[in-house]
Order: structure tokens, then sequence, then C-alpha cells
């Protein structure tokens, strides 16, 4: 076994145990990654000699006898849009292809704080606008479970390199589902946090009303660890909640489901649905009843509509950060980035203070209608067999707007909720591919997901999977 | 009598001009928020809280907390 084989969470008490150093980890790291992403083209830059030399300052530190942080020495892997004072960040796009930013981010400020090391950036769709993973700058990114099938996206080297064990687990941004997709396509846990959970300060912005940041990786614990690092009030984040953060990390340690209502979202979430995904749903549902969750239905109302002000809020959010390239260098956008962020233009001022203004009361209204009957809210991540990378790279026409709309269809409306959601998978394979369902809860109620999901994952023990590559 | 000016093949925004193809999709995306507003929607917006989502967060973390 490889130590890359660890969890996130066991690698981390290796380094604090002295069975192995930090320096071992990171080369067999550097040694997975030149091995495993020629053929998934996850990975855009390695940085090699820092995260070595970080790893000797902590080899150094835990000689000494010094207090180590809880992800010390532990080499990970990030998409490609947290800013690095001085460090290359391309955000997956030619326009970038050379920026360097003059501050960091302070979720990549937070990891280090914790003694993680920064090995490098991943592959992303442009701008993080897309579901797939398709990239015509850098190369398409694939699934390490079968090269022929996409990621998902927009965190597609996230998904692709946590899977493939190149990482122990990665940080990925969640607008519309980029995070839970590619966690969802690619077998992992990924976390969209609530809304304002989590600072953005440094982190490259799309829709500055609906983007978050979080964590993707194999196991809950490791999800928690990561969100306990990165989470909390920012002062350069105006946004960022003063909530104190809960102690997730002790609530991943503590699974428990009995009693917990878990909530079945049919409707909306089973439409257009292919039989296979609704049955590993169902499998999970049958797996959450048999280590005592109570099962309820509810009735999450009308999510289509959700969407539509979804779009309303993301079109011309993005059109605006994109309005001056757009004008002066169309060319170096690609034809998918191009189409959907000309699709802001059109709505008025009008419609996107509207979207603005009725969010609260939709939020609220969703919350009361759901979470009065149940504590968490569980649906699929997404409901259709992933699809080829040939079959879904069908330019900026019809075609991809279908893909788009299928792909992201059941994560698109917690980013309007605000909500968290966290993308599971289930208890068993498509094809060969994974499945996933996504835990909901109320805002800030995170602690409580990852208190159900532990138990889960302890019973469906889907983490012991290892994809073919 | 002035010719008449050149059709565009859609709407300018700030120096650009949008693909046609994107201007129906546009249009599409546009109409369907509005029906889902109009859904949605009080009769007037007119005595709808002018808070931003951060307020409403709060607002709801602290009734989740009771």
């Amino acid at each position: 076994m490889s130590l890359m084989d660890l969890s996130l969470a066991d690698a981390a008490d290796g380094v604090a145990s002295g069975a192995f150093t930090a320096r071992e980890l990171t080369e067999t790291a550097l040694a997975q990654i030149e091995a495993r992403n020629p053929a998934l083209n996850a990975v855009l830059r390695v940085e090699a000699d820092g995260a070595l030399n970080g790893a000797d300052a902590i080899d150094s530190a835990r000689a000494s006898g010094a207090a180590l942080g809880p992800l010390a020495g532990v080499p990970l892997l990030h998409k490609d849009m947290f800013y690095r004072k001085g460090g290359l960040t391309t955000c997956g796009s030619k326009i970038r292809k050379s920026f360097r930013p003059d501050y960091t981010a302070t979720v990549l400020e937070r990891l280090a704080g914790a003694g993680a090391l920064y090995l490098g950036g991943l592959n992303m769709a442009e701008f993080a606008f897309g579901p797939t993973g398709h990239n015509d700058h850098y190369g398409h990114c694939r699934n390490p479970w079968n090269t022929d099938h996409v990621t998902g996206g927009s965190s597609s080297g996230s998904g692709s390199a946590t899977a493939a064990r190149m990482t122990f687990g990665a940080l990925g941004s969640d607008t519309g589902g980029s995070i839970r997709l590619p966690a969802a396509l690619c077998g992992l846990v990924g976390l969209k946090p609530t809304q304002t959970r989590v600072s953005r300060y440094g982190a490259m912005g799309l829709s500055f009303s609906l983007d978050t940041v979080g964590p993707l990786t194999r196991t809950v614990l490791d999800n928690a660890l990561m969100l306990q690092a990165i989470a909390g009030a920012d002062e350069n984040d105006p946004t960022a909640s003063r909530r104190a953060p809960d102690d997730y990390v002790a609530a991943a340690r503590a699974p428990d489901a009995k009693g917990i209502r878990i909530g079945v979202a049919r409707g909306y979430f089973e439409d257009h649905g292919d039989e296979a995904s609704i049955a590993e749903r169902d499998a999970a549902l049958a797996a959450f009843k048999g280590i005592g969750a109570e099962l309820v239905e509810v009735d999450v109302g009308d999510m289509a509509k959700i969407n539509t002000f979804a779009a309303a809020v993301m079109g011309p959010e993005a059109a605006t950060l994109h309005a001056g390239w757009l004008r002066d260098h169309p060319e170096d956008y690609g034809q998918q980035m191009r189409a959907r962020c000309e699709i802001g233009f059109q709505f008025t001022g009008v419609d996107y203070l509207s979207a603005l203004q009725l969010r609260p009361k939709i939020v609220s209204d969703f919350c009361e209608r759901v979470f009065r009957k149940c504590d968490v809210l569980l649906a699929p991540s997404f409901n259709i067999q992933t699809p080829r990378i040939d079959e879904s790279d069908v330019g900026s026409g019809q075609g991809f707007e279908r893909v788009v709309a299928s792909l992201s269809r059941c994560t698109r409306p917690l980013n309007f909720l605000t909500l968290p959601g966290l993308a599971l998978p289930t208890p068993g394979l498509i094809g060969g591919m994974p499945a996933s369902i996504q835990l909901s809860a109320p805002p800030f109620a995170e602690a409580a997901i990852y208190k159900l999901a532990a138990a889960y994952e302890a019973e469906v023990q889907y983490h012991k999977r290892t994809p073919l590559i | 009598m002035a010719d008449a000016a050149p059709e565009l093949p859609g709407p300018e925004f700030p120096g650009y001009t949008l693909d046609p193809a994107a201007d129906e999709r546009a249009k599409k995306a546009q109409a369907a928020f509005r029906q889902s507003f109009a859904d949605l929607a009080p009769d007037t917006m007119f005595d709808t809280e002018p808070q931003g989502i951060e307020t409403a967060l709060n607002r709801l973390a602290g009734d989740a907390s009771k």
C-alpha cells in the first residue's frame, strides 16, 4: 500500500507520530503525480521545491518537539484559482495564464497555518464556469474511474487528483455545483459550505452572491479537518460570517444517525432521472434506515423556479466581471465560457435586483417548509449517468446547454438557497462509475451533516473502493 | 432621407455585440426568470426588506439555534 492510499487524517497522524516524515510523504505524492497525471491531466503545475522545503521545516519542528498543526506535513493540491502572493494562478484561463497576484487567499493562509503544504495548482473549467471538466486551453481533465468520462466541474482537477490519490484532498469552489459535481462523479466527499461560512478573500470570483469555497476529500473526517482549518470570520472578507465555526472534527469523529429525520426529496430531483441513479439513491436511503435514521417524505417545492433565480443572479454577476475582457479579448475565451457569460448581459438591473431582493424570503420559506419536517434533506447529487467526454464536448450550442442543465440540475438550487450541501458516494457503482447523493441542512448545520455522513460512511465503506487507474 | 441604420446582430453592451444565438438563449432565460418571479413574489415588493443575504442568514442561524 502506498502512503498516498492513506486518508488525510491518517497521513497527518503518521507525520505527527513519526511513522514517516513529511518529506517522505511529499516525495511519494510527487512520484504519484508523475505516474498518474499524464493519463488524467488533473495537475496543471507542481511546485515541488516549495513543498519539499515546507516538509523539511515540519520535520525539523517535530524533531525539536514543537507543537504541530492538525494538517502538518500533508501535501495538498488545489483548484488553480486561489491566489498566492507572487505565485502563478491561471484560473484555468488563457487570459490569466501569467497572472501572479500580490496577495494570498485566506483559505491558503489558513491551510498553511494548520501545517498543510502547497503542492501545486489543479485543472479547472475556465474561470470556474462549466460543470463538465472541459477546458479548451489546458486540455480536458479525465475521470480516474474511466478516462473516457468527464470528471464533473468546475473543480475538475480537484475531483480527479483526489480520487487518483495524487493528493489527500483539494479545495474547490462551488457556484452551481462545482465542488459537489466533481466529488460526485469521481466518488468523493465534497462540501459546499453555507454561503458566508468560508472566506472568499483571494479566491477568484465568478458570481459573488453565490460563490462558496470548500473541500473535496476521500472521507468525511478528512473533509471536516479541512473545513475546520478554513472556516470562520475574516477581516479581509466582510461577507464572511462572524458566527463561530462548530467543532466539525468532533462531529465527524462521533458518527450517529439514530433518530435523525432524513427528508426524501422527490419530484424535481427525480424528474428526468436515470433509473440506475435513482436506484442508487434508494440504496443510500436503505443504508441510512439501517443505521437508525427515520425517513420522511418532504415537499421541496418547485426547484426549477429557484434555478431561474440563480441564473438571474449568476449571469449578470459573471458578465460584470468579464465584460471588459469579453470586449477587448473575446478570442481568448473558450467557446462555452463565452456563451455562458453572454447570457448575463440580457438581464436588466430590475431583474437582477428583484432576484436578490426576494432571496431572503425564498430561503426562509424553503427552510420553514422543509426543515420543519426533517433534520437533513437527501437528494441525488446528479441523476444521470456520467457522460463521456466526447458526447459532452458539444461547443456552445443547444447541446451544450442541455449538458449544463442536466448535470447541474440537482446542485444549483442549493447555491441560491445558501444551504450547505455534502456530496457522498452511494453504496454501489453504475457501470463502474460512482453515483452520489447530497445531504443538505439549515444554514451553518455542517456539523450535523458530518455526524450523519460519518455514520453512513462507516456502514457503506465507499472510501475503500479505488478507481482502476 | 438618411439611410436606415444597419441592423446589428444583437444588442450591444459597452462596446460588445452579442452573438445572436446567445441573445436568443438570454431572452429565454430572462423570460423564465420573469415567470418564476411572477409566481413567487408577493403582490408588491414595496414592503420586502432591503436586506443582504448575510443578514438573512444570521437571522436564520439564530432561529435554528433556539
